[in-house]
């Protein structure tokens, strides 16, 4: 950075030419974009005219409601999905074709490397994620969004954006393969995509809602916050494993990434705690039950990929780290929960189908990390996370299509915890599957450093 | 084991008349250690290059020759001992090392969708040249080896060789003083290896010091005028290249200055041998078919003395040149069998 005058990162960085520009001209990225627009305009054309077709699950919405509602969410989707796929073979692909060195030797600093990656995918991104824009715009004054509310939203977007890079570069810098660092990018992608993208896209829904929208506006500024915090952790992240003498600086920034991903769910969950009205302690319990979910799923992307570096520190420096989420997390998800059901105009349910959301998007991407660790076969590996994927999906929504108003998997899920016997049950559930996953990652540690050393 | 070139050589090196003594080297190594674990793949090599030499570095596989060019080319800095390129020290200030060096890796490195300029100038770009002399530099590369035709192909459709050339060009952007290659020429056809060399002999005439890995001696031996022979991540010899056949010889014969010359006779080369055999400056000498291959006495009146002596006793001579291209039994002699 000493060497790097900031201008240099963007202006003249040669990185966002090749990796942004020149991948926009490929056939295939053309082709994509343009069955992507046509897609994104068919869909839009029928949400706005088809008020009472199958598409429209919300009977009492006005026109244009759902034409916003959907476009908006899609924009996300379309960032949360395309930016750390594509985002996971940036440096691991550099690495794989050899060229790494040759980036180094020509004089490209390491924060080049980084800044230039992460902005040639919002490049490559960008048309992506902008083609349900002019629908949004539409929706937007049909349904009377207020302008500040849409401009914090987009706002949100463009952060989350940002984010979902920074963490796809992180994890293929983490990675010798792009195969392997897809799945940890796209686990990583959750902090961004709960804390950042979601509060900015309730803001959008709920901007027209008087009762809710101080609640969401002060959310949405919380999570861009967030936002900002993930994303130049990554970042750093990012330049630590490439900055020359990684090692110590390796661990501080394994560390730092920890501590903030770690960290941010609980930042944003006191957030929503002090800013949120009597009326509204469902949310918090939801942001409860996510953040424990994603803190276990932080620890696994750990296992599952991070661990695989000889250059990591001992995965069993974070069990401590571990438990005390784990604690932590219960009691406050007990608290939360026992405040809304004690509450007879809270939903109970719509807090459990919060968790359960959280549950089922953690295991899946847990599942899908595992599978491209454990399977050779990109194609088999593929096949068996979308399976997991299914299942973790189905069953859980089987469960709790059947079992409305009780708590259902109070065993593995601290917000569906009433009792002491089931916090009990979900500690050591956790507990065990936590260590069960650092006991692999120390063995994967171990082999990898035995073969760096050529022992 | 005389380590010639080294820091501190042995009273019985040789002299190198030609080299500029009060220029500091291209290249100096001091007491590199690089370990992996317990695995020590360099263990204190010390050794320097002079400016505008065409060096090998040879050895066999594992010796450590990619492991000193990655450290050479400021790729790896977890070493102890201090390397010096062009008066900069890799460790201290490696971004300034950088813009002395070009680096060419062992595998060839290449975006595929871009072309032949677009490469360069993505490079010339990284290596921060200023604006207006990016095209220029680029135009220059592109000349220098001979792409000019294929400026705007992309550069994932060339062959081997002329990939190879690509790599080069992308080195040489910034002009760089040295010029490090590992293993350039492996998997390149003869046509394309020829054309490598003479790229290079080019450049080193031009004053780029040129340092060049491989196992496969025959590349290297007809064209470095340097070697420098890595074996178990020591350094076992390092000179100029005729030096070090004197010196293997010698050592030999237990002779300080000696050489060794291929006469080609016309008519008995075994009397020609019998003939030489009985000259007291020569030490050894073998016919093979009408070839006679002797080592002499390092001098030319020695050399001049034995063609008298051979057309006196009735074998004409048809050339005398001295035995350069046999790098692999310098090898062989120099490493002692431990390259097995």
């Amino acid at each position: 950075m000493s060497t790097t005058s900031i201008a240099s990162l963007i202006i003249d960085n040669p990185i966002i030419t090749k990796d942004g520009f020149f991948a926009l001209r490929k056939k295939k990225m053309l082709g994509l974009l343009g069955a992507s627009s046509v897609i994104v305009a068919v869909v839009s054309v029928l949400l706005w005219l088809d008020d009472k077709s199958v598409l429209r699950y919300n009977p009492e919405a006005v026109v244009g409601d759902q034409l916003f509602e959907a476009m908006f969410g899609l924009a996300f989707i379309i960032a949360g999905v395309f930016l750390p796929a594509m985002a996971s073979a940036t440096i691991a692909g550099e690495r794989e074709h050899g060229t790494l060195p040759l980036l180094t030797v020509a004089g490209l600093s390491p924060s080049r490397i980084v800044v230039g990656k992460i902005a040639a995918m919002l490049v490559v991104a960008a048309p992506f994620v902008a083609l349900p824009l002019p629908s949004i715009l539409i929706g937007a004054i049909a349904i009377g969004v207020p302008p500040v509310a849409l401009g914090v939203s987009v706002l949100g977007l463009v952060v989350s954006m940002v984010a979902f890079a920074s963490v796809g570069v992180y994890a293929s810098a983490l990675n010798e393969r792009s195969r392997t660092s897809a799945p940890g990018a796209m686990l990583g992608a959750a902090v961004p995509a709960v804390f950042c993208a979601m509060p900015s896209f309730a803001l959008a829904i709920d901007a027209t809602d008087g009762a809710h929208a101080v609640h969401s506006f002060v959310a949405a500024i919380g999570g861009i916050i967030a936002g900002v915090i993930v994303a130049g952790a990554a970042a750093y992240g990012a330049w630590s494993t490439l900055a020359p003498q990684s090692t110590p600086r390796f661990r501080q920034a394994t560390g730092l990434f920890l501590a903030v991903t770690v960290g941010m769910p609980w930042v944003a969950a006191l957030l929503s705690l002090t800013v949120t009205t009597s009326g509204r302690k469902d949310v918090v319990a939801g942001f409860v039950a996510g953040t424990f979910a994603y803190s276990v799923a932080a620890l696994m992307l750990y296992a599952a990929g991070v661990a695989r570096d000889a250059r990591a520190p001992s995965p069993w420096l974070i069990v401590p780290g571990a438990f005390v989420v784990a604690l932590v997390s219960s009691g406050l998800a007990l608290l939360a929960s026992a405040d809304a059901n004690h509450d007879p105009s809270l939903s109970q349910r719509e807090t459990i189908s919060f968790a359960v959301a959280m549950l089922q998007l953690f295991a899946a991407t847990t599942a899908s990390a595992l599978a491209a660790r454990f399977i050779k076969s990109p194609i088999l590996a593929a096949l068996a996370s979308g399976l997991a994927v299914l299942i973790v999906t189905l069953v859980p929504a089987v469960i709790d299509e059947f079992t409305v108003g009780q708590p259902p998997l109070a065993f593995v899920n601290f917000a569906y915890a009433r009792k002491p016997e089931e916090m009990v049950l979900a500690l050591l559930f956790w507990g065990t599957a936590s260590i069960a996953c650092l006991a692999i990652a120390s063995r994967l540690r171990a082999s990898r450093q035995r073969a760096a050393t050529g022992a | 084991m005389g380590a010639l070139g080294m820091a501190e050589p042995e009273p019985s090196a040789p002299t190198r008349p030609t080299e500029r003594a009060p220029v500091a080297p291209a290249i100096a190594v001091r007491d590199v250690v690089r370990r992996y674990g317990d695995f020590a793949a360099l263990g204190g090599v010390t050794l320097e290059v002079p400016r505008g030499a065409l060096c090998g570095l040879i050895g066999p596989n594992g010796a450590g020759k990619t492991t000193l060019l990655s450290i050479l080319a400021t790729l790896d800095e977890e070493f102890s001992g201090e390397v010096v390129i062009d008066g900069v020290d890799v460790k201290r200030a490696p971004h300034e090392a950088r813009r002395r060096i070009g680096f060419v890796p062992d595998h060839t490195a290449i975006y595929d969708a871009l072309s032949v300029r677009e490469y360069l100038a993505f490079f010339a770009a990284a290596a921060e040249l200023p604006k207006p002399t990016r095209h220029d530099a680029i135009c220059e590369a592109i000349e220098l080896t001979d792409l000019s035709a294929l400026a705007d192909r992309p550069a994932g459709g060339l062959s081997k060789g002329l990939t190879q050339r690509l790599c080069v060009a992308r080195a040489l952007l910034h002009r760089p003083r040295v010029l490090l290659l590992d293993e350039p020429a492996s998997g390149l056809d003869p046509r394309a290896r020829i054309e490598l060399k003479e790229l290079l002999k080019r450049l080193a005439k031009q004053g780029v010091t040129v340092f060049i890995s491989s196992h496969i001696l025959t590349e290297l031996g007809d064209f470095c005028d340097h070697v420098v022979l890595l074996e178990g991540g020591r350094v076992k010899a390092a000179d100029r290249v005729e030096n070090l056949f004197a010196e293997a010889a010698g050592q030999k014969r237990g002779l300080a200055a000696v050489r060794r010359i291929v006469v080609e006779v016309v008519g008995d080369a075994e009397r020609a041998r019998d003939i030489a055999v009985t000259m007291p400056s020569v030490t050894d000498a073998a016919c093979d078919g009408a070839v006679l291959a002797v080592t002499i006495a390092a001098s030319p009146k020695e050399t001049a003395k034995l063609v008298r002596a051979l057309v006196e006793g009735g074998v004409d001579v048809a050339s005398v040149v001295p035995e350069r291209q046999n790098l692999e039994a310098l090898f062989l002699s120099l490493t002692k069998g431990g390259a097995a």
